[in-house]
């Protein structure tokens, strides 16, 4: 139960830092911010899955 | 409130890390979990066979790794191991308990024979080396392991610079206009692809949530619906990198409403590929895999520095990343070497000499994992050394004339081989911080020298490209010659002079 609590926990928060996301963010960031941040939700997603 | 890019980023590897903390956490706990007095044999033997697939992915993937691989895999796995040894054994017993319950030979002879392919997958071997693993190698041989890892991505760094001086040459001679031509058109197709996978996981992922309604189902709906969020984010993200590419294609690619239109796109891509196979035929294609076999190079070198950061525990300094302790080391042997011919004397030696000791300091530094602080507090600066074959390449070197020259000329020499072991982009400025408060005779030396030696690699570069462009010669024929050039430079005043008056 504890795992899937941290699960849990871990999703909300993915999806907080998501949701602080706006245009804005992607705008003021640099390719290499964009594709770092590509490689990182590639790399969580499959952890994911 | 928004967060910038770079926060998120942090973010998410924080986030990672914590993702595959629980994942092991739970494969562990789920192999050593205790068996039930009641547990169905079939049930048993069932896991007795999924055990030994875990004991067989686990070695694969130690045969793969090899002792040379960081502590921390070797660690998961034998927990992974130790966990599933276990679990094995506590299913031995309870499959001799239902023997012993049911007095059927056929029982025991399945559980036994199960366990037994367990145990043969295994490996007592790999498995004592893993609890080893530590002990086994010293402090020294350690770093000596992981010295050798670090120098052979070194190697490899090496071989790729050298690809990627390749693919500059032939940048060089394709017009400019044709590789921004190019480089968009790749950057278009990439995003397009990534925007059409990420689509494609959004509609997977709607279609899954579909199917998902009771309240046990939690995890997966919060999971399928992060993969939509993330989903969203990598199409806007890549939407960005397309209007970067908008100064050539805007009328097409953006439409009035803002909205990517992705198969103005694909016509655009396709268009060009066919512009190029009619205009450069071959070059056209050449000059497609060469800014690829580019891209790709720059890839794996920023990968093998990573690793070697990795292993030495530690971020490298951006203009040390390419050079191994062992070739500092040479470095600092040569400096030293200098040293030797020069007036123990005069002021100037002391002055070199501390700078020596500074990085030798920033070696031994480098050993142990910390940052040396020169004394007045700022840090010792660092740069991309030469490697000792390159700096023979360069024929600039103290030859055996050296002890028969008069102090000024010595001194040149001194500056000039200095510089052949430096960065060739290395502003004067730098030169002088480096070498502290030259005399302004030294200072004048060394930008002399600097001249010189930027006179002989353009005509090494001009010889090059007369060889490979008038006289047809192939690229490696071409830089013999370049090279050629430059030892004749050298070796004959009177050519030198012929080549200054030309």
């Amino acid at each position: 139960m504890e795992l899937e609590k941290e699960k849990l926990m871990i999703l909300q928060r993915l999806q907080e830092v998501n949701s602080k996301i706006t245009e804005e963010t992607i705008k003021s960031a640099s390719k290499e911010e964009i594709l770092k941040y590509l490689d990182l939700i590639e790399k969580i997603e499959m952890e994911l899955n | 409130m928004s967060m910038s890019l770079n926060e998120v980023n942090r973010e998410l590897e924080i986030l990672l890390d914590r993702i595959k903390r629980v994942k092991l956490e739970e494969r562990t706990r789920l192999l050593g979990r205790e068996v039930g007095a009641g547990e169905n044999l079939s049930d048993i033997l069932y896991e007795i066979e999924s055990l030994r697939q875990v004991a067989q992915d686990s070695n694969n993937v130690i045969a793969k790794k090899n002792k040379t691989q960081d502590v921390r895999t070797f660690e998961n796995f034998t927990a992974v191991y130790k966990a599933v040894k276990l679990r094995a054994d506590t299913l031995r017993d309870a499959g001799k308990m239902h023997h012993n319950i049911n007095s059927d030979d056929s029982i025991e002879t399945r559980v036994m024979e199960a366990y037994k392919g367990f145990r043969a997958n295994i490996e007592p071997k790999k498995l004592a080396m893993l609890e080893e693993f530590k002990d086994k190698y010293s402090e020294a041989e350690l770093i000596r392991v992981k010295q050798e890892v670090a120098d052979s991505y070194v190697s490899k760094i090496e071989q790729n610079d050298r690809e990627m001086e390749e693919a500059d040459s032939f940048l060089r001679s394709i017009s400019k206009d044709e590789i921004t031509r190019f480089k968009k058109n790749d950057n278009i197709i990439k995003a397009i692809e990534q925007i059409e996978k990420a689509e494609k996981k959004i509609e997977e992922a709607e279609a899954k949530l579909t199917t998902l309604r009771t309240p046990t189902d939690d995890v997966e709906i919060a999971n399928q619906n992060q993969i939509i969020a993330n989903s969203k984010t990598k199409i806007a993200a890549e939407q960005a990198i397309l209007n970067s590419c908008e100064v050539l294609e805007a009328p097409q690619i953006i439409d009035r409403d803002g909205n990517v239109n992705v198969d103005a796109i694909k016509n655009i891509s396709s268009t060009y590929k066919v512009a190029a196979k009619q205009e450069r035929k071959e070059a056209g294609n050449n000059l497609l895999q060469n800014i690829e076999r580019y891209y790709n190079g720059h890839t794996d070198s920023i990968q093998a520095v990573k690793r070697i950061e990795l292993y030495i525990g530690r971020e490298l300094p951006d203009k040390f990343s390419k050079v191994t302790l062992a070739q500092l080391n040479k470095i600092v042997d040569n400096l030293l070497n200098v040293e030797k011919n020069i007036d123990r004397k005069s002021t100037e030696n002391h002055k070199f000499r501390r700078k020596i000791d500074e990085i030798e300091a920033f070696i031994k530094s480098q050993e142990k994992g910390q940052v040396v602080e020169k004394t007045g507090g700022t840090s010792i600066p660092v740069y991309s050394f030469k490697t000792p074959k390159e700096y023979r390449d360069t024929g600039v070197a103290l030859d055996e004339t050296y002890r028969e020259k008069g102090f000024l000329e010595k001194r040149r020499m001194r500056e000039e081989y200095i510089l052949s072991i430096l960065p060739q982009d290395m502003p004067f400025r730098r030169l002088r911080a480096l070498f502290g408060s030259l005399s302004s005779r030294a200072g004048y030396a060394l930008s002399e020298a600097k001249k010189t030696k930027e006179i002989q690699y353009r005509r090494k570069e001009e010889a090059f490209q007369i060889a490979l462009k008038q006289k047809g010669m192939s690229t490696e024929s071409a830089r013999v010659v370049g090279m050629k050039e430059v030892r004749t430079d050298k070796l004959s005043g009177k050519r030198k002079a012929q080549m200054e008056e030309r």
